[in-house]
């Protein structure tokens, strides 16, 4: 297939509809920079935002590039298991605000790495920080690329100059309008994708005789038939039960500690509102998540009918071929528009994330002293700081589009959710046991994956390289350690121990909401050796030869 | 301290919920699949994935929020001593 197969052919209105958006985007940046007063409001909204706007906000964070593009290629070549893969991705919202995000909302943190400080102290919000940089490093590098190439097939550009043009539109809108600006203009962005995808779906599917063309999600059911004549493995598990226990281990942990996501609930106006982001959040995703099962089932229907095998470029972007293939070029020019939508909302968040961390976080924990507009002084340039480095390290693209952003989460459930959660439920967990527990496992993870040491690497193919099958090893250990050594180190320093442990149980229960402190809640050690038994087992499996 | 194990028991719940609810392909894995058992077409197995992992999260989240919501007034509620109006605790922490 060639590469004029999928550029369209009208550039001027690709172009004139890419400048209308963004047109949009600027203009809610300008209006929102007016109330951006401090830094609460550059880097939480001010903490002002409604569950509908919120909602919306979130699910278009966590919407990315590889929902439009890089989703629909993986279905194409692993079929049903990658369909189970992306399903659970839904629980990232509901998990974080269930296990952590509303109680954190009550410590009136700006990330997670605040509240590591205030659980734990700086050592371990200093590693807490450089874990999250580098997983959200990696995870905007994928949206860079992925936006560079819309912006390729847009204007018939090379990769550079493409690359350039977006990150320097992204970086000026999103650092003008901080969070207040990036939260509205992400809920316009979900809007924008759920129209730009799902109605074109709809004509995608009565081109190929779905009879129920008209609910796209679920109304391709007739021509099941024809695909398994077609693939008759398209609907097989493939997979052994350990591959399905991993992504939970790794990608059901990891995603709920992912600080962009904590971050929007952060902005919530209330401890309610952030509850009712939860169901809209999941009604959004869900009906986004099931119009990408539907793209992936008609692109392989598609291509497989007409006997045509695509290459990974190409199959990269199915979506797009689809829509060129069965609607008029016009719709193409829109669902470009919900492309971008998906890449600079999460860019968004990933930015705005990236440079909290950065300027208030670290730069904060530095100089606590640091007068006010100093501080916005930072946060602004941490933001467009964020934008070029990206911008700079995407000039040499990893391989594939989002094996990355898959590994970055294994990273995240070893090495960022046992001490997040653990801090949040237990007053027992220390800094000792959060700092060992997370460098240790974390490092583990690094030198296990197929990236570093190849031959030192855990498993082999795809379950190595997106990180699940090291996870089955570095996520019980990251337990293990983080457990073992709280408790160890509450017999070597009992002094150091109890006033710390003083500390925690004022945080922990007043962040539960128990207007008085018993010292008696979340203070048991059973459940803590519980949890190291049930995942004992899960340690053992992941041992075993792949 | 009935309303902090209540706050326990029931976070476990839905946790465990959710995961049912998302991590169809061990249902798939337990009673086995075919293609001839077909809902609205499809074979079950990948429209329960669809289903559950859509309407049914949506539904957990729905009823995580409702008891969330009484347990907030709980524990507001039952921190106060209703004779003397004290906080229990208060003093000791």
């Amino acid at each position: 297939m060639t590469k004029e197969a999928w550029q369209i052919q009208d550039i001027w209105l690709g172009i004139g509809v890419t400048v209308g958006v963004f047109f949009i985007y600027y203009a809610v940046a300008f209006i929102t920079n007016r109330t951006t007063k401090n830094e609460e409001d550059l880097f939480v909204a001010g903490r002002s935002i409604g569950p509908m706007i919120n909602s919306l906000a979130a699910a278009s964070t966590w919407m990315s590039v590889a929902t439009f593009l890089g989703v629909v290629a993986l279905i194409q070549q692993l079929h049903m298991p990658f369909v189970f893969m992306w399903i659970q991705l839904i629980l990232s919202v509901p998990l974080l605000v269930l296990f952590y995000g509303a109680l954190l909302w009550r410590l009136k943190v700006f990330t997670s790495v605040t509240f590591f400080d205030m659980r734990y102290g700086k050592s371990v919000a200093f590693l807490g920080a450089v874990w999250m940089l580098l997983i959200m490093l990696m995870y905007m590098i994928g949206q860079y690329i992925g936006v560079a190439k819309v912006f390729e097939v847009l204007l018939g550009l090379p990769y550079f100059p493409s690359l350039v043009i977006s990150a320097l539109i992204i970086t000026g809108y999103i650092t003008i309008g901080g969070m207040k600006g990036a939260t509205y203009n992400d809920a316009i962005q979900m809007v924008i994708m759920m129209v730009t995808f799902v109605v074109p779906l709809a004509a995608i599917l009565k081109a190929l005789g779905a009879t129920g063309y008209w609910f796209p999600p679920l109304g391709y059911g007739n021509l099941t038939d024809v695909m398994l004549e077609k693939i008759p493995t398209f609907f097989d598990l493939r997979f052994d039960p350990r591959f399905y226990l991993a992504l939970f281990v790794a990608l059901t942990l990891g995603i709920m500690g992912l600080p962009q996501l904590a971050q929007r609930v952060f902005t919530s106006d209330s401890i309610k509102s952030v509850r009712r982001i939860v169901p809209l959040f999941c009604l959004w995703v869900g009906l986004m998540f099931s119009a990408t099962y539907a793209m992936g089932f008609a692109g392989v229907f598609h291509f497989a009918s007409i006997g045509e095998t695509l290459t990974r470029e190409a199959a990269d972007k199915t979506t797009l071929l689809l829509n060129l293939a069965y609607n008029p070029e016009w719709v193409s020019t829109f669902v470009i528009a919900g492309v971008l939508a998906a890449g600079i909302s999460t860019i968004a968040g990933l930015m705005i994330g990236i440079a909290t961390v950065v300027a208030h976080d670290v730069v904060g924990a530095l100089k606590p002293h640091m007068p006010d507009r100093k501080r916005m002084v930072w946060g602004y340039a941490a933001l467009a700081l964020t934008g070029i480095v990206s911008m700079v390290i995407s000039l040499d693209p990893p391989a594939f589009l989002i094996t990355s952003i898959f590994w970055a989460f294994g990273l995240s459930a070893t090495a960022v959710t046992p001490m997040l959660v653990l801090g949040a439920w237990s007053t027992r967990v220390n800094r000792w046991g959060a700092f060992g527990g997370s460098l240790l496992s974390g490092l583990l993870y690094i030198a296990l994956s197929p990236y570093v040491f190849k031959d030192f690497s855990v498993g082999a193919g795809l379950v190595a390289k997106l990180g699940y099958s090291v996870s089955l090893i570095t996520v019980p250990v990251g337990f293990f350690l983080t457990i073992g050594l709280s408790l160890l180190f509450e017999k070597l320093k009992p002094e150091e121990a109890k006033s710390e442990l003083a500390r925690s149980q004022e945080l922990v229960e007043t962040m539960h909401g128990w207007p008085s402190v018993t010292r008696v809640r979340y203070n048991g050690t059973a459940w803590l050796i519980g949890l190291c038994l049930l995942w004992l087992p899960v340690f053992l499996w992941g041992l075993a030869p792949w | 301290m009935e309303t902090y194990r209540k706050e326990i028991r029931g976070t476990i719940l839905f946790f465990v919920l959710y995961l049912l609810m998302c991590h169809t392909a061990v249902w798939s894995i337990f009673f086995g699949t075919s293609n001839d058992v077909r809902v609205l077409g499809f074979p079950a197995h990948y429209l329960a994935g669809i289903i559950f992992g859509w309407f049914g999260v949506l539904a957990v989240s729905i009823w995580w929020n409702v008891w969330a919501d009484r347990l907030e007034q709980e524990i507001t509620t039952s921190a106060v001593d209703p004779v003397s109006g004290d906080l229990p605790g208060e003093g000791r922490a």
